[in-house]
């Protein structure tokens, strides 16, 4: 166990390190970063304190560890069209995310699991059918396309939801519908097969041949056991949704990261960009690394060796 | 008793499935259709067809605008005309030619970036499988790493430095597929390598390249082809979505996704800028799906629980 999650632990180090790096060449690709604050009346000597703050009068290395020492201790420079620190911007955005990440996420879990398993338990029937559907157009439905047809049946056409922003309950509705399906489909899905397996399994039928009731085998000996991929899946999603939702966001006009990210590259405004990109990939890598602690109380097989 | 007779007697003992028994035209034809993914297949067909031959079936060039046919509704609606048969754009172009090309676009990029993920994907894979140890160990964390990036966020920075580009995106959406191929293939050909067959080709003195291209990877076609095709979904998915952010194919060149984006300040006016061209990624989409599902159910019905 300490063993996995030491590995864990450095791949997730890794990954942060090498997107740092990544950024990092990128921005030097981008030029000097001191044009972008260079106007008529620079002096020289202005320029040269200039390259001394952001440390580029050292070699490169020394010049990337300067800019990654900046970045932890939240300093990630200042947006080039709105003239203020990325932090500032990134931080007002994070709410919207979080809200729309948490419901989406719920919606698809508390849809897509017993969805799941009902399609298993009752195989072959209409709620299998149902589930298995589900399950198809969920994955083939492309989100934007899901997002505008929901704009244009529910707020156009009907006029009965609202098509954008975050201002009350009812501007939910169509953003966490468009954003959960898809991973609602996928959870259906794994969930299904997942508990298929299992029921399948020798004890599951030692289990009904003792006479246990229906009911104690779905939940007590079949459920808990084939939960390990649903829940490592449900976590990863929620990571996913919780670094920005760059499709939904823009469709409905949703004041969250992902929409910053876009506005930013239509700005090709690079140091925001490089911001949002460094401040999700930590949090992506953190959320997968909380998976892989999980992964831990729920797998005894890990736990144990 | 000898051969023939051991297989007559076998015929004589197993009695006739129903297939053979049902003379009544609509059963079969329903069976076929269960059996086989028909509709899927015609679909995925009539896109490649559309694809190669774009210019020859599309009614009118892509890029023709004609500024006062501007919106024109689909033929079947009031105001149709039937020079535009799924209605005009916000240009004045026709969006049947305009999908039409666009289907070629979306197979170019589509299998461009399902080849060089599968050649890599796959040759790492034997190599890390074959060769185990500390080979196997390199790659398999390298894989580790590779996917706990959060890649949409890579593709961001990429097209705000390098700019939007057809290289770019095929490239992009290559090194989505590689990891997928290189896990299973790996996979399989961990457990190839111990059989007998391998360990007489070495005795026999078939080099290491030899033994993995010809007696591992031709083991191994039945998972490659269950994979690609499972992930071509994905990748059409991946494409309309960053043309729709306007991240993927260049303008003017028309894909389904960037024809999606277009009809979004239309959509009380003229709807159906928007909503044939998703209607074409979804069928394609759920055609891979379905086709995926069931090579993978014909060639080891087992792999259900891997892919």
């Amino acid at each position: 166990m300490t063993q996995f999650l030491i590995r864990r632990f450095f791949t997730m180090i890794l990954v942060a390190l090498i997107v740092s790096l990544v950024v990092f060449i990128l921005a030097r690709f981008q030029g000097d970063p001191r044009y972008m604050y260079l106007s008529e009346y620079t002096t020289l000597e202005q320029w040269e304190e200039m390259g001394r703050e952001l440390g580029l009068d050292g070699p490169v290395v020394v010049q990337y560890l300067t800019w990654l020492g900046n970045a932890v201790k939240g300093n990630l420079g200042d947006s080039l069209r709105e003239h203020r620190p990325v932090t500032t911007a990134i931080a007002e955005r994070i709410p919207a995310t979080f809200q729309l990440a948490i419901a989406a996420w719920t919606f698809s879990v508390l849809v897509g699991w017993p969805l799941g398993i009902l399609a298993a338990v009752k195989r072959g029937s209409v709620w299998d059918y149902i589930g298995r559907t589900f399950a198809l157009f969920g994955q083939a439905t492309p989100t934007f396309w899901l997002g505008i047809l929901l704009i244009l049946i529910f707020a156009v056409k009907l006029g009965w939801l609202p098509s954008g922003r975050n201002e009350s309950l009812k501007h939910f509705i169509l953003p966490v519908f468009a954003l959960g399906w898809s991973s609602c489909a996928a959870q259906v899905r794994l969930m299904r097969s997942a508990m298929l397996e299992v029921l399948d399994s020798e004890y599951v039928k030692l289990a009904r041949a003792k006479g246990v009731s229906e009911r104690a085998v779905v939940f007590k000996h079949a459920l808990r056991n084939s939960l390990i991929s649903p829940i490592t899946l449900t976590f990863l999603l929620l990571a996913g949704f919780l670094t920005g939702t760059i499709i939904i966001e823009s469709i409905f006009a949703w004041p969250g990261l992902g929409r910053l990210a876009i506005e930013a590259v239509y700005q090709t405004d690079f140091p925001l960009i490089a911001g949002i990109v460094l401040f999700a990939t930590v949090a992506y890598v953190t959320a997968n690394f909380l998976v892989d602690l999980t992964y831990i109380l729920i797998d005894p097989r890990i736990r144990l060796t | 008793m000898n051969e023939i007779d051991r297989t007559r007697a076998f015929q004589r003992a197993v009695p006739e499935g129903p297939e053979q028994e049902s003379r009544n035209l609509v059963a079969r034809v329903f069976r076929f259709i269960r059996r086989w993914p028909i509709i899927a297949g015609a679909v995925i067909f009539t896109m490649v067809v559309v694809a190669i031959f774009s210019p020859l079936i599309s009614p009118h060039y892509y890029g023709e605008a004609v500024v006062r046919d501007r919106n024109t509704p689909p033929v079947w609606l009031e105001g149709g005309k039937s020079r535009y048969l799924l209605g005009a754009d916000q240009q004045g172009r026709d969006v049947l030619s305009r999908m039409i090309h666009g289907a070629r676009i979306s197979m170019i990029i589509v299998g461009a970036s399902l080849w060089i993920g599968m050649v890599s994907g796959t040759a790492l894979g034997l190599v890390a499988g074959y060769f185990g140890k500390y080979v196997d160990e390199v790659i398999m964390r390298v894989i580790d790493v590779w996917l706990a990036v959060p890649f949409i966020m890579i593709v961001l920075v990429l097209v705000v430095v390098v700019g939007q580009s057809f290289p770019l995106l095929v490239g992009v959406l290559g090194a989505s597929t590689w990891a997928g191929f290189t896990r299973q293939v790996r996979g399989l050909t961990l457990s190839l390598r111990t059989s007998d067959y391998v360990a007489l080709a070495k005795v026999a003195g078939a080099s290491d390249i030899r033994i993995m291209y010809k007696h591992i990877l031709p083991q191994t076609w039945s998972v490659i082809l269950v994979l690609a095709s499972l992930q071509a979904g994905g990748l059409i998915l991946a494409e309309g979505g960053l043309s729709f952010l306007g991240l993927g194919v260049p303008p003017p060149t028309p894909s389904w996704g960037s024809m999606v984006a277009d009809g979004r300040t239309y959509l009380i006016s003229a709807w159906w800028i928007s909503v044939f061209p998703g209607l074409a990624i979804f069928l394609i989409v759920m055609s891979f799906n379905f086709a995926g599902d069931w090579l993978r159910d014909f060639f080891d019905p087992r792999l259900r629980q891997q892919l």
